[in-house]
């Protein structure tokens, strides 16, 4: 027999409980099926940040206040807590292979401005699952961890999900579930995307980074064995806790090794001479072109799950929040017997600001290597010559 | 002589989608092309779709679920 409720929400990522939260602060009876036995333990590799904090993202901009402990966003209307570590990112520093600096942005500059002059905020992201988990309880949100979702099933007025022991069932479904979304693919909305590649990322937390400046991101791209890859290091929220992450979408690279050699680059031995691994994540996420139809058979789709690769914090957020809503009036708009209108809201948003031409700016990311196909290559286009 | 077209820092961004790298390197390109010709074949090749961009790395991978 299927549990009940309004609105079911697979995943209780950054997208799901903003979901979950919008829909119970409508009014809605909402579950969300979280796969991890702690939804707030953080398993998977990921740079625990806010970016684009001096622009607007997906039409909102993020603002941060550290007096309240909220993150909000004032044009989509809503805020979160945050009680955790921060810091301040000021600038990005991309290095070429061989250890030209190309500064974007001017981290003198922007740390004179304090707050205003950050490009993004580090923090500490199970603190971030732990408020937000509290806050979606609090709205009466129903959160069922240990639950991998594995079967849904629309019919006409309804969505039943399950793991093939425990089984759900609600007016909509809100697929929440990451970047390699089995619900997604279950019904069917990756038929109509472009599959570019996978992305490969270990992140490892190391104590004794030495960068030349704490607050600022560090990119270094080149080729290991024939392979492009990209290291990170950045600053983690805790104090003397700095993350180092490769990434590659070559299946072939070898991202350990690649972490080795990188990190005895002449210019850049001394940031990681006296460092010590003492955590590591990895992650493997699907590259696709966007879903341009965010909702089919009363589910709708947000957060990574849609989008190309990943959408990042404060856009998975953004996206939840509407799709919440959405779904929430679209259900009493229906007990009222008045025309439903409210899923298109979400839906026009959805294609109004993620169109496929972001997906393929976004693949930019990735491209260097494929166009710049060897060290040399980068380094003169890149580097001073 | 690419990049001393550039002064100074780029504006600041942390933003996928609109990266001044992008900007600024499109800038360097008539440089390029006196300096180096021979670099402009492979620097056509950023204008190409991410599908086509990617293919080699396409046919060696798979979505994972």
């Amino acid at each position: 027999m299927a549990r009940e409720y309004d609105i079911i929400v697979v995943g209780a990522g950054p997208a799901g409980l903003c979901a979950a939260r919008a829909a119970a602060e409508n009014g809605m009876r909402v579950a969300i099926l979280e796969k991890k036995p702690d939804p707030a333990k953080l398993t998977r590799a990921c740079a625990q940040t806010l970016i684009s904090m001096n622009e607007s993202f997906f039409g909102d901009i993020c603002i941060f206040n550290p007096d309240n402990n909220r993150i909000s966003f004032p044009h989509t209307g809503f805020s979160v807590t945050y009680s955790g570590p921060h810091k301040n990112l000021y600038a990005q520093h991309a290095y070429t292979p061989g250890g030209h600096l190309i500064e974007i942005g001017n981290v003198r500059e922007q740390r004179m401005k304090g707050d205003l002059g950050r490009v993004g905020l580090i923090l500490d992201k199970e603190t971030l699952f732990r408020g937000m988990l509290e806050e979606a309880r609090a709205c009466g949100v129903d959160i069922i961890s240990g639950v991998n979702v594995d079967a849904v099933i629309p019919t006409e007025d309804s969505v039943t999900a399950g793991d093939g022991g425990k089984t759900f069932k609600g007016r909509y479904l809100i697929a929440a579930d990451g970047v390699n979304s089995k619900t997604a693919e279950i019904l069917g909305f990756n038929k109509d995307r472009q599959y570019y590649c996978n992305m490969y990322s270990i992140a490892w937390d190391m104590t004794g980074m030495k960068l030349p400046e704490p607050d600022v991101v560090y990119t270094i791209q080149g080729f290991h064995e024939g392979c492009g890859v990209m290291l990170f290091a950045l600053a983690e929220a805790k104090d003397d806790l700095w993350m180092l992450i490769m990434l590659t979408v070559d299946p072939r690279a070898n991202l350990n090794k690649a972490a080795e050699a990188f990190m005895k680059k002449p210019f850049c031995a001394e940031w990681f001479r006296n460092t010590k691994s003492v955590g590591v994540r990895s992650a493997v996420c699907n590259c696709w072109s966007p879903i341009v139809e965010p909702f089919r058979n009363n589910v709708l789709v947000v957060g990574d799950a849609a989008s190309t690769q990943e959408i990042e914090n404060t856009a998975a957020m953004i996206s939840g929040w509407k799709a919440g809503k959405a779904a929430a009036a679209s259900i009493q708009e229906e007990r009222l017997g008045i025309e439903i209108t409210g899923v298109n809201d979400y839906v026009n948003w959805w294609k109004q600001i993620y169109t496929p031409l972001k997906s393929e700016i976004y693949m930019k990311i990735y491209a260097p290597p494929y166009f710049l196909t060897s060290d040399k290559d980068m380094d003169y286009v890149l580097g001073p010559n | 002589m690419s990049w001393a077209l550039i002064k100074g820092p780029l504006k600041p961004c942390w933003n996928p989608y609109t990266s001044p790298l992008g900007e600024a390197l499109r800038k360097v390109i008539p440089v390029i092309e006196r300096d180096r010709p021979d670099m402009m074949p492979k620097l056509a090749r950023r204008k190409l779709a991410a599908a086509q961009t990617f293919a080699e790395i396409t046919r060696i991978s798979q979505p994972v679920f």
